[in-house]
């Protein structure tokens, strides 16, 4: 090994070590950023979730035409780049955009709103992949026994639950770990729309390395954790 | 037999099948309450088609059907062959189309699921899953029950049960029942009208 890769490799654990301090001895901005994305994020998957599956459940209800098609514009709005979502919303919040007078650009709320167009259809999709694949017995088995179709959505949705689970997780890890639209719709204002993404953006650039880990180990943990309770979900299953 | 009894479905030149192609045309029918109906033919002769359509769940390729029941809780009311039991215990799928308690109890008992309520339905034996669903459908009272193949898997008590049912049927004057099957040993003390395809 060389000694600058040596010395490189030094300097890396060094990094790493102060951030783990930084993390441990409870340094305020980095808490108060991870409070931000974690309140952006779950009103985003919240929103996400309410909307998502009555809409889900219409879907499926329509028949297997109107299916199809949610799936196929669920998943390729599934893949929007964030970037091009926060572009879009910030044309509609700027000053002389039709949404201008909201005055909503470079608040939590427009961030909540960008990360709820980017979760939407992971649950939309998720969720009417597993309804699309309950046999027909069980939508009949409803019908013919009068069930009301308020209560007929709670049957079906309760037979997808780990669907509902999985969809949920992954709408929050895309929320969470979003850099682009947060950005641009939330300006990276600190105390106001600073969250972890745009943190580590801000400090990498600063060339505080240390903070920039601090973060980078936070998200990567958030990453790791939801990711553990999709696998212990789908193995339930 | 209650033939006197007005019919709870009628049907006039009724051609039964899948996305408007017809398996099979059915002579005119007047079902009515306390009747046997037992409908036969050989494979793919569109029996399901035709009790499907009864129920209400298939449109008729052509002809009606006038059914003043409706679907559900004291109308029409389907078995599949291969039925469908929902996540969670035995008793929440008897509670499908919210009966009186001591009703689904008394339905429970007398198709032996009695022990059986805490249980997790998808959890029983196939013979258990065929006599859920039988006791499911009747604890909902239709006048009309549709039973598609009901004796695959039953064991000798759970065939009782069903022929209880049915002679419960034809003495209570309801009600009305329809049941596809090819040799139905329940059905052979049981007076019955038949519907060949």
């Amino acid at each position: 090994m060389s000694p600058a890769t040596s010395q490189a490799i030094d300097l890396m654990f060094a990094e790493i070590g102060r951030a783990l301090l930084l993390i441990a001895g409870g340094d305020v901005e980095v808490w108060q950023v991870t409070g931000v994305s974690f309140g952006v994020s779950v009103t985003a998957v919240a929103a996400a979730v309410a909307l998502g599956l009555p809409a889900t459940y219409l879907l499926a209800a329509a028949g297997p035409r109107s299916t199809r098609i949610g799936l196929w514009a669920a998943h390729g709005l599934a893949a929007l780049p964030t970037v091009v979502v926060g572009l879009t919303l910030y044309f509609m919040f700027s000053a002389s955009g039709p949404l201008g007078w909201t005055r909503l650009l470079y608040t939590r709320a427009a961030m909540a709103l960008a990360q709820l167009v980017l979760a939407l259809p992971m649950i939309v999709a998720v969720v009417l992949g597993a309804l699309h694949r309950l046999p027909p017995a069980a939508r009949e088995s409803l019908a013919t026994h009068g069930v009301p179709w308020t209560r007929q959505m709670g049957w079906l949705l309760w037979e997808v639950r780990s669907a509902i689970v999985t969809g949920t997780l992954l709408a929050f890890a895309r929320a969470f770990t979003e850099l682009g639209a947060a950005l641009i719709v939330g300006g990276n204002i600190r105390g106001a729309t600073r969250t972890l993404t745009t943190f580590v953006a801000l400090e990498y650039n600063r060339g505080d390395d240390a903070r920039a880990i601090a973060v980078g180990l936070i998200l990567l943990t958030v990453a790791l954790v939801t990711n553990s309770l999709m696998q212990a979900v789908l193995v339930e299953r | 037999m209650s033939a006197l009894r007005g019919p709870v479905l009628r049907t006039r030149q009724l051609a039964v099948g899948y996305a408007g192609k017809a398996a099979a045309t059915i002579e005119d029918l007047d079902l009515v309450g306390g009747v046997v109906w037992h409908v036969t033919g050989p494979n793919g002769s569109g029996k399901t088609a035709l009790l499907k359509t009864l129920a209400g769940l298939l449109q008729p390729v052509s002809g009606r059907v006038e059914r003043p029941c409706g679907m559900g809780r004291g109308g029409a009311i389907y078995v599949h062959s291969v039925p469908y039991l929902f996540a969670g215990s035995v008793q929440r799928n008897l509670d499908l189309s919210l009966p009186a308690p001591e009703e689904a109890r008394v339905i429970a008992t007398e198709f032996g699921l009695s022990t059986l309520l805490e249980r997790e339905a998808r959890s029983l034996s196939h013979g258990e899953q065929r006599r859920l669903a039988l006791a499911r459908a009747i604890v909902g009272r239709p006048s009309l029950l549709l039973v598609d193949e009901p004796e695959g898997g039953l064991d000798e008590d759970a065939i009782a049960a069903w022929r209880a049912c049915a002679l419960r049927t034809v003495e209570a004057g309801q009600p009305a029942l329809v049941v596809a099957a090819h040799h139905p040993c329940a059905l052979e003390d049981v007076p019955v009208c038949e519907v060949r395809l």
